[in-house]
């Protein structure tokens, strides 16, 4: 394969991607919403793109399958189709098949075989309609569109001013027009078409809508379109018959409506993976020169070096700065799947759920959100499927029989907080802490010691379940304590809030980057090693500390009097024999939180605070416990980072 | 030294965006000046660039290339070509309708495999495209509104058929041709005693498009040639991609299809279709050669004139690519040399005497 081709073909894998995921948020929001055909257009365009884009790199099956999926978004365009979850449910099946076509494709593979599907998609495509008649008499509530009256909904005025600086007021004014076109029919424009084509009017017009949407939707709609300074809709006429109109508001209201990104929104520059981690590698370098030549200035002793160094300071700060903000992508990006997740999900296991995302456009770096989509997809689970009754339970339990699953990102100081919120039957702490106490967590005397969060946090030890039966979604009790344990890898923290009867509210607080920290700097065995500073609650000159033995085990006391697991940094990673526990003379002590625990470790000596770049551990030392990578310090030697995570589990 | 062609690629997809800008980059004439991938962004680069031709996809988010034509047209002198796919013909005419000046098929597969052809294909019709007169964009589309308007009475006014074959017109057109057929035909009703047989060159799976497309804008019945097909009166017969088309057969004549060489590098050719039409109705022929590439019809234009038939060529203003009237014109093919809008005019005057005589 030449050079070329392999360029096309990652152009290809990426944008195919983009493509996918549009077309799948447009089905499910055409589900949702089955009056607006905004997101038919996206699907149409998608499938029409990828069709194009296959074909160019000759791959045969994908563009067949992709070409017939267009064939039959068109006739949905055309109102030739209704929209049932029978053509959503077969338009996803499609997507999915095009994931796994391209990827055989590109592989040169022979393995996927769609003509079944191929052929289901013709069928519907030719007998859509006879198929719309047949199910008419069980009347979707959805499709209604399709049908010939076309004069349901309330009547518009839609007014519409652009912006002053607009250029392409007639483009902007013709794309208005179509975008309501959408949502229903365009009765008439002032001025005229014509004369709007002819930019022949000042910055506003008009058009007359009817449509079932409400005025927010309309809002919504055209405020989306670039250069809109104003809109006013005012209802002229409201809907003739069925819905009775209550007070004012005499619309129904339809189903909340997801937004439907926009192809365009989703491209940007492409920059391969591998250029932006050399970049933050090669910043990573940067850093690491600087400080040494700030050792060297300051060994020197010139001012002249210091100046210029802090100069340089500066600089690189804002380098590394911006390279880290290339490596910040919205959340949006591995949010974006999880709604068709939801869907399948929920119908699956006979659930009624509807589900929301907020925050989309809330950053986080690449590596940390690489991380938290697997997480995610099981507080998802465990919402959906412990949380969230079945719709009887929920109604005898005089709630909406509709559950509701939210999922938010928020962005903090330097944090990023992701929520998982449900309204269903929330977590019982008493049953939780009987649990515990059965299978020999915790102690029951010790109830007192443990805060109600602290409670709910023990659903996260490893063992514990406390879904009546495991089903095959989730609750076997090794997903929690995965999740925890992942999330504090990531030097993020979990917690739980939940009422029974109410719901469950799962929050995620992660750091907004990982690449660099801020490490405290010990020695031991005459190495040094870097602590993330996250994790160190405290340090203990050797004039501070107070040990005593619990046990046959060292303990150090701490300032409150409560006492902690004393370990040896040299015994811990073994550059020392297993024996000698004690504290030696001159050597200090770092408390370090991991989890709700804290540990004192001793260590020789302190070396400094700095500001380290984690470079990843070669595969040879995968499998070693209590290290999170190393690091390469000023003078050039290198500094294993320790994970707190794992450093204190080794040989327990 | 020539200067060079200033390309504005927009698509889409980035894939076709990045593999048409390295095509194009190849020939050193051409410089791809920048890419936009919607309707919106096409008119504002088209502004901000002044590029002498735009290569234009036609789905496209926001805003389509369709619906961004008449702006690219009214807004700058670029010359559009189409950059159309295979299942959709009749958004193609539409497109050229309303002055996009050629279109191109994108391969309906391997692009990138076939690339090196795909970019001498685009790059010659990007090169001819340059070469039109930018002020021949607005004259298409303008005549395309104007025609629209025309046939609704034409088609009122004669509702009857004619009975007879007078004459057989026969018309040869490429590059620009199907907005000029449409333009034609507007102005021809099915009362006049004549049929007609056409030859548009055009890629496989685009000419029952076109015959529909032009049955629409009178009430002459367009429909692609058939072997065998008796020739009937009121009824136009398009060539069908692939074959050359031939009329034979002077008591009954009827058309045929015949595989044979391409001539002039097309297939169909109108060079056959009218030498045939030449040795079939000798002084009942009307030979039209309309605006295109090439030289192809010069020929057989020549036989219609030798043999006593009436001969008509598009005029350069008129002519998207004035260069296969020009050919016939040199042959001394032409005796008549009109503008687009007179040749229906010409066609009717010469039904009427050859209908008297």
């Amino acid at each position: 394969m030449s050079d070329d081709m392999s360029a096309y073909k990652d152009v290809f894998l990426s944008e195919s991607a983009e493509y996918i995921q549009a077309i799948t948020e447009g089905l499910l929001a055409l589900e949702s919403n089955p009056n607006d055909l905004e997101p038919v257009e996206t699907v149409f365009r998608g499938a029409h793109s990828l069709k194009g884009m296959a074909a160019a790199m000759g791959y045969g099956r994908t563009t067949e399958l992709t070409h017939k999926m267009e064939s039959l978004m068109d006739t949905v365009r055309q109102r030739q189709q209704s929209i049932d979850s029978s053509l959503i449910d077969l338009m996803l099946r499609a997507v999915d098949s095009v994931k796994e076509l391209i990827d055989d494709e590109s592989s040169d593979g022979q393995a996927v075989d769609v003509t079944e599907l191929v052929e289901a998609i013709v069928e519907r495509t030719e007998n859509g309609a006879s198929a719309k008649e047949a199910q008419e008499e069980d009347a979707a509530p959805a499709a209604p569109r399709a049908s010939a009256e076309g004069e349901a909904g309330s009547l518009w005025t839609v007014s519409v001013t652009l912006n002053e600086a607009c250029v392409l007021k007639a483009v902007r004014a013709y794309m208005t027009i179509k975008r309501l076109g959408h949502m229903g029919t365009v009765v008439e424009t002032h001025p005229s078409a014509r004369q709007i084509e002819d930019e022949d009017f000042d910055r506003t017009f008009e058009v007359i809508l009817r449509t079932r949407e409400s005025r927010e939707a309309i809002e919504r709609a055209v405020s989306a379109i670039s250069e809109v300074d104003a809109i006013e809709v005012t209802r002229v006429e409201a809907e003739p018959a069925v819905v009775v109109a209550s007070k004012d508001s005499g619309v129904s209201e339809p189903a909340p409506r997801r937004t439907v990104p926009k192809l365009a929104e989703t491209q940007t520059v492409r920059i391969s993976i591998g250029h932006l981690d050399n970049m933050v590698n090669l910043v990573g370098e940067l850093v690491i020169i600087r400080s040494r030549l700030d050792k060297i200035a300051h060994d020197l002793g010139s001012t002249e070096l210091a100046e210029t160094l802090g100069i340089l300071e500066q600089v690189s700060a804002e380098l590394q700065h911006e390279v880290m903000q290339t490596r910040m992508v919205p959340v949006g990006n591995i949010f974006n799947r999880f709604p068709r997740m939801v869907r399948d999900l929920t119908r699956d296991l006979g659930k009624d759920v509807s589900f929301e995302m907020e925050g989309l456009d809330i950053e986080l770096d690449r590596t940390v959100l690489d991380e938290i989509g697997d997480p995610i997809v099981h507080l998802l689970r465990n919402s959906i499927d412990h949380g969230v009754e079945m719709p009887e339970a929920r109604i005898a339990a005089g709630k909406p029989e509709r559950g509701s699953v939210r999922l938010t990102a928020q962005r903090e100081r330097d944090s990023v907080k992701v929520i998982v919120t449900d309204d269903g039957a929330g977590m019982d702490a008493e049953r939780i802490w009987q649990k515990a106490v059965e299978r020999g967590l915790v102690s029951a005397g010790e109830r007192d010691s443990y805060s109600e969060q602290d409670v709910l946090l023990l659903t996260c030890s490893p063992g514990l379940s406390t879904a009546k039966e495991a089903t095959k979604v989730s609750g076997r009790g090794v997903g929690m304590d995965v999740v925890k344990g992942k999330i504090e890898y990531l030097g993020g923290t979990l917690s739980i809030r939940s009422r029974p009867g109410e719901g469950t509210q799962m929050v995620l607080t992660l750091p907004l980057t990982l690449a660099i920290i801020q490490a405290l700097l010990v020695a031991s065995s005459g190495q040094v090693f870097a602590i993330p500073l996250a994790a160190v609650s405290e340090v203990l000159s050797p004039g501070e500390i107070k040990t005593k033995t619990v046990d046959g085990s060292p303990v150090a006391v701490l300032r409150d009097g409560a006492v902690s697991s004393l370990y040896r940094l040299d015994e811990v990673i073994g550059t020392a024999p297993h024996s000698k526990r004690d504290l030696l003379p001159g050597e200090h002590v770092v408390l370090m939180e991991s989890g709700d625990r804290i540990n004192a470790l001793a260590v020789q000596g302190l070396v400094g605070r700095q500001e380290v770049v984690i470079k990843p551990l070669s595969p040879l030392f995968k499998g070693l416990r209590g290290l999170g990578g190393a690091t390469v310090l000023g003078d050039g030697r290198v500094a294993l980072i320790l994970d707190p995570r794992t450093l204190f589990s080794m040989g327990a | 030294m020539r200067s060079t062609i200033k390309v504005l690629v927009v698509d889409d997809s980035a894939l076709i965006r990045q593999m048409l800008s390295r095509a194009l980059g190849i020939d050193p004439r051409l410089e791809v000046v920048g890419t936009a991938r919607n309707g919106v962004e096409a008119i504002e680069k088209a502004a901000q660039l002044t590029p002498d031709v735009i290569t234009l996809d036609i789905e496209m988010p926001e805003l389509t290339g369709i619906e961004a034509l008449p702006h690219l047209i009214k807004a700058t002198p670029a010359r559009v070509v189409m950059l159309s796919s295979l299942d959709d013909p009749d958004t193609t005419y539409q497109a050229l309708a309303k002055g996009a000046v050629d279109f191109l098929v994108k391969p309906k597969s391997g692009v990138a495999t076939s690339l090196t052809e795909l970019s001498e294909m685009l790059v010659k019709k990007i090169k001819t495209a340059y070469r039109i007169d930018p002020e021949h964009r607005l004259r298409v589309s303008n005549i395309a509104t104007a025609s629209s308007g025309e046939l609704g009475t034409s088609a009122a006014d004669a509702p009857r058929i004619a009975t007879k074959i007078g004459r057989i017109v026969a018309i040869a057109s490429s590059t620009g041709g199907p907005p000029a057929l449409e333009n034609v035909f507007s102005g021809l009703t099915a009362a006049l005693p004549a049929t007609y047989v056409v030859v548009q060159h055009l890629p496989a799976g685009f000419t029952a498009s076109l015959a529909r497309r032009l049955s629409r804008v009178t009430d002459i019945r367009v429909e692609e040639g058939r072997s065998g097909d008796i020739l009937k009166p009121g009824v136009a017969y398009l060539a069908p991609h692939g074959t050359h088309m031939r009329v034979v057969g002077s008591n009954t004549p009827r058309i045929r299809l015949e595989e044979g060489p391409p001539v002039h590098g097309v297939r169909p050719a109108a060079d056959p279709l009218l030498s045939s039409v030449a040795e079939t109705f000798g002084s009942r022929s009307v030979g039209v050669v309309l605006t295109g590439m090439g030289s192809d019809g010069a020929l057989g234009l020549k036989q219609i004139r030798d043999g006593g038939g009436e001969t008509i060529a598009q005029d350069e203003k008129s002519s998207t690519v004035w260069g296969m009237p020009r050919a016939a014109i040199n042959a001394g093919a032409a005796e008549h040399v009109v503008a687009l809008e007179q040749v229906a005019v010409e066609i009717r005057r010469a039904l009427r005497e050859g209908d008297a005589s």
